[in-house]
């Protein structure tokens, strides 16, 4: 037994092959691992050699002539595999861009708008431009011969794009630039060099860099209107890069045009420089809630635009001269901070070694509501002011202006019109069509009043008088029915005075002939204040009670010169206390 | 001589009593008498004999509309009620509204039908002249028919009787039903006369009503008047209706016996004052509507009397002449010389009372007011004159002054006299106005230019005001 159940129990701790069914089990098909390829997608530069120097000397004109259309060769002595700067012209790959730690610099510009700047460089050093910044080095002192101006275009003008012909015309026009004489050529070479100011600090010191750009601003923004874009803005960083002041100066006439636009506006007002004249102009173009230029008052004619085109801007430099300081009307009216990131120089072919991340803290006209109130309602104060000036009577409603502004603007207008006020006023005051409803002027007199009190009787007879028989119109037949006392009416008795009836006189003796049965009885009842039965004995006769009550009242109308009923609210009619005698004295009489 | 024929009449001239209470009272309060008005109508003969002339056109089957224009308190308004009081009188029906912000001729959310509403409310003939007279002149229409029917011998309550009445009732309605909502016109108005007709149950009471708030243009869905009248109309009064319900009002009026409907808007100055452009031109567009409708015989039996200011006709960038369809058919013609009337055409200007006119008034007010209390008022021509002259004396006067406040000032003058035995005019004058008579007021310029004069010349000048029409208070 015992050997049974070690038998047994070593049976049962082996499993045996019945119990495998591994084999029976379907296995899913392993994938077959497939080797991978990996592309290195990081930047790599292609560099062509710079021009030799011995290459240079021989440039000449005749040589750019002779070869006007051919690219510029790249010379075998540049790619000799000993030449230090070829080792990565060789086909090798370039250095990827390499991070550098950010160091932030931070400075407070002079500008009374401008709080703070932060110039974060580039977090990488990418090479893309070198080889344009070399060849810009190369280029810097090379001279033009005169020769003739070539066409050029490129999305991104650089050197090595331009034929001979065309780096000769390139040469020859940036010396004209350099002497001050601006000859008209295509905008890619005006943004070639528009880059070497930008990428060569070194070689063209930022003073003189920013002199030229707005130069080259001024002169060729009208034959070119894609440089406002872009210039608006390199400008500006320029500016804030090399720590220079805002050329508001050079500036003056772009920044003073309503179609100008920069992402900082701030930067271009009141950089220390600007007269309280542009500063107006930058004001009403920036710092305003309200367009003069769109208003129906400058719209409707030249004589209209003309004045608020000389006066409001006028008006406005009075004020901001008045407050002697930009920096007073900044400190009067709480401006809100904002903070701003730009990226230096963006759609400028640009290196690394200019390129940054600018912070700036300013003060925004956009987020300041007091300012943009303040310039909004003098400008709209100014045009209130024209508007009468110029007899128009409507007005534009006026937020806050405080009384010594007003002081102010009233003096400049009192200046500037010096002779039309009174009379303009005049004008605003009477429209010409006020004089066809003027009374001629004559003396008052008791016998001419006398006269008109008396012809006005007659008015009045006419006017109260009974509807005679003979004016009548052709009354239909239910009409006469109904209405027999329109056909017998009486004279009412207010007529000429001497006619006229005394007031307590009683109503007509006639009156059974022409008030119905009906009506009278209804009277009593009124008489009686007796509504229930008002209303019982209208509807065994089958009338209402309203039109009962009418005809009564036309009747009284006609003779008494008033009603004689009137509804209590109810529904029921009583006689109007102020004759219940007249009311007396007709029922008594109809009784008899 | 004025207060000597004034006394005379003050024995015969007589102005029923309550009439003449009303219109003291409403004279005394500055606002334009809706009765008695003909008794203080002074001047004017030949603006009143123009819209008179248009009431006979009128009943005639005319039609007609008229732009009273003038300043404010220049005499629009008393002059609507003096017109409204004839037609009343001679059997037209009146209706009038003013106008304002909640009330215009066209605008959506209901200020359009707002007009209408007050239209009807104050719809009023010569036995209810205080308004309200919608349910009398259905009543008084009806009643007519069965007058006739009961002459030609039918006797009521039969159902013959109730055929031929039914039969005359849509005779006479079916000649409405062609114009523009005549069909659900038709189809209240009978409603409202079965439920007249019928045994005066709550039911029918309640219908009556809904019949009249229908009529009335309270409905403001189709469906709300639909549950309350019991039957379906495919349309209600609204907004952009009201108007062609007026002409449907217009011809019925005439087909009960009326000899038209009068319509009066006054306050038209608040169309000009509606901001938006486009809302306000819909409104003038409505205007050019109703004035060819009327002078092109479209709407018979109905005349418009439209009241405004000189700005509302006249202003180009605003007014009804901002409007070129308007200005056209508006505007003076090229032949009219400065200085003449013309009261033929559709503007009636008018221009402020003269002076003369002005002291015919209160010749006029102290012999009514005399007549009302029965006493005989204490104060002379001379002080009657001295009075305008103080009035006409404040500053702006000229071109200013309204008959409104001068009245006002006038009667509180008369009733401080009435009711004070001791007091006289000179004294109540006196002591509220500092008038300078002209000769005093020529020795204080004497006095001022000397005063002046020795100023310059170092010596200390004497303290002494000079005149000051502004000075002048009640």
């Amino acid at each position: 037994m015992v050997e049974n159940e070690k038998k047994g129990g070593k049976d049962r701790n082996t499993p045996d092959e019945f119990w495998d069914i591994s084999d029976l089990v379907i296995r899913p098909k392993q994938k077959k691992e497939l080797p991978v390829r990996r592309y290195d997608t990081s930047t790599a530069e292609i560099s062509l050699p710079p021009l030799s120097q011995s290459a240079d000397a021989a440039v000449n004109h005749r040589v750019v002539q002779q070869a006007a259309d051919a690219p510029i060769p790249i010379s075998k002595a540049d790619l000799a595999p000993g030449n230090e700067e070829n080792k990565t012209a060789e086909g090798k790959r370039a250095t990827p861009p390499q991070e550098i730690p950010p160091e932030a610099i931070t400075y407070t510009p002079a500008h009374p708008l401008i709080e703070r700047v932060t110039l974060l460089p580039w977090k990488t050093n990418f090479p893309y431009y070198e080889r344009f910044c070399r060849i810009a080095r190369d280029l810097f002192y090379r001279t033009g011969e005169r020769c003739e101006a070539e066409p050029f275009f490129s999305y991104m003008p650089q050197y090595d794009q331009m034929t001979r012909s065309q780096l000769a015309w390139y040469l020859y026009w940036r010396d004209e630039v350099r002497k001050g004489n601006y000859l008209k050529t295509g905008y890619c070479y005006i943004f070639l060099l528009l880059f070497e100011i930008i990428n060569l600090p070194d070689l063209i010191p930022p003073s003189k860099g920013i002199a030229m750009m707005c130069k080259i601003w001024t002169q060729y923004r009208e034959e070119h209107l894609t440089l406002d874009r872009y210039l608006c803005e390199w400008i500006c960083d320029y500016c804030l890069l090399h720590r220079l002041p805002a050329p508001v100066e050079q500036l003056e006439s772009i920044v003073r045009d309503p179609s100008f636009l920069c992402q900082l506006r701030e930067f271009y007002v009141h950089a220390g420089q600007s007269s309280a004249a542009v500063d107006a102009d930058v004001y009403m173009n920036c710092c305003s809630n309200y367009d003069y230029k769109k208003s129906r008052f400058y719209t409707q004619n030249a004589e209209n635009a003309a004045a608020c085109d000389r006066h409001i801007p006028g008006a406005l430099c009075r004020v901001l001269q008045s407050l002697q300081t930009s920096d007073s009307l900044f400190s009067q009216t709480q401006m809100q901070s904002s903070t701003m990131t730009r990226d230096t120089f963006v759609g400028a072919l640009c290196s690394h070694r200019v390129k940054y991340k600018i912070g700036v803290r300013y003060r925004s006209f956009s987020r300041s509501h007091e300012l943009r109130f303040f310039i909004t309602d003098v400008i709209k104060y100014s045009e209130n002011k024209l508007r009468a000036l110029h007899g128009y009577k409507s007005k534009l409603s006026i937020y806050a202006l405080s009384e010594p502004i007003k002081a102010i603007l009233n003096a400049y207008f009192v200046e500037a019109y010096p002779k039309n006020i009174g009379k303009s006023e005049m004008a605003e005051q009477r429209p010409d069509y006020e004089k066809l409803y003027d009374l001629p002027t004559t003396p008052m007199t008791a016998a001419e009043a006398a006269r008109i009190e008396q012809e006005s009787w007659r008015t009045t007879q006419r006017l109260v008088e009974a509807f005679e028989e003979n004016d009548a119109p052709e009354i239909t037949c239910e009409q006469s029915e109904v209405h027999p006392i329109v056909r017998e009416e009486q004279p009412c008795a207010p007529l000429d005075c001497e006619q006229m009836p005394a007031a307590e006189t009683p109503i007509e003796t006639e009156t059974s002939d022409v008030l119905s049965k009906e009506a009278l009885s209804f009277l009593r009842y009124a008489y009686a204040t007796d509504a229930a039965g008002q209303k019982a004995y209208c509807r065994s006769v089958g009338k209402m009670p309203e039109n009962i009550a009418d005809e009564i009242n036309e009747y009284a109308a006609d003779t008494l010169g008033d009603i004689l009923l009137e509804d209590d609210g109810s529904g029921a009619f009583i006689v109007i206390e102020d004759y219940r005698e007249q009311a007396r004295a007709l029922l008594e009489r109809c009784t008899e | 001589m004025i207060n000597q024929e004034n006394n005379n009449r003050n024995t015969a001239g007589v102005v029923p009593r309550r009439i003449l209470g009303s219109l003291l009272a409403s004279v005394s309060a500055g606002v334009v008498p809706r009765s008695g008005a003909p008794y203080i109508a002074i001047g004017r003969q030949d603006e009143i004999a123009a819209l008179l002339s248009d009431l006979e056109a009128v009943s005639e089957g005319g039609g007609g509309m008229r732009f009273l224009i003038g300043r404010y308190g220049s005499g629009k308004s008393f002059l609507m009620q003096l017109i409204r009081g004839y037609a009343m009188e001679r059997d037209f029906i009146t209706a009038d509204a003013d106008l304002s912000p909640e009330r215009r001729l066209y605008g959506s959310g209901g200020s359009g039908v707002a007009t209408y509403r007050e239209l009807m409310k104050n719809l009023a003939s010569k036995a209810s002249p205080d308004g309200g007279a919608l349910p009398r002149i259905l009543a008084r229409w009806l009643s007519a028919l069965q007058d006739a029917l009961q002459q030609e011998g039918l006797i009521p309550e039969t159902a013959a009787f109730d055929e031929r009445m039914n039969a005359q009732v849509l005779a006479q309605l079916r000649e409405v039903e062609f114009l523009v909502g005549g069909f659900d016109f038709t189809k209240v108005v009978t409603a409202y006369y079965r439920a007249w007709r019928d045994e005066s149950t709550v039911e029918n009471e309640e219908k009556k009503s809904a019949c009249l708030r229908w009529l009335r243009g309270e409905y403001s869905t189709k469906t709300e008047a639909k549950n309350t009248l019991g039957f379906h109309v495919s349309t209600i009064i609204d907004d952009d209706n009201w108007y062609d319900f007026l002409k449907l009002w217009a011809a019925l009026v005439r087909l009960m016996g009326y000899r038209g409907l009068v319509v009066f808007i006054d306050e038209c100055v608040n169309l000009y004052k509606i901001v938006n452009r486009v809302s306000r031109e819909n409104n003038y567009e409505k205007i050019l509507s109703m004035f060819n409708d009327t002078l092109q015989g479209r709407a018979p039996g109905l005349e418009l009397v439209l009241g405004g200011t000189p700005q509302f006709l006249e202003d180009n960038r605003r007014g009804l002449f901002s409007y070129e369809a308007l200005r056209s058919r508006l505007c003076d013609s090229r032949f009219t010389p400065e200085g003449y009337k013309n009261l033929i055409g559709p503007v009636i200007r008018l221009r402020r009372l003269s002076d003369d006119e002005l002291l015919a008034l209160i010749v006029r007010m102290t012999r009514l007011y005399s007549q009302y209390y029965k006493w005989d008022a204490r104060i002379t021509d001379e002080e009657m004159q001295h009075f305008l002259k103080i009035c006409l004396s404040r500053a702006g006067a000229d071109s200013m002054i309204t008959p409104r406040e001068m009245l006002r000032d006038y009667m509180t003058l008369l009733n401080i006299l009435l009711q004070n035995e001791d007091a006289t005019f000179a004294s109540i004058v006196e002591k509220t106005v500092t008038l300078k008579t002209d000769e005093e007021e020529k020795q204080l310029t004497t006095a001022a230019t000397i005063t002046v004069e020795s100023g310059k010349g170092g010596e200390a000048a004497p303290d002494r005001p000079a005149f000051d029409p502004n000075d002048i208070d009640f």
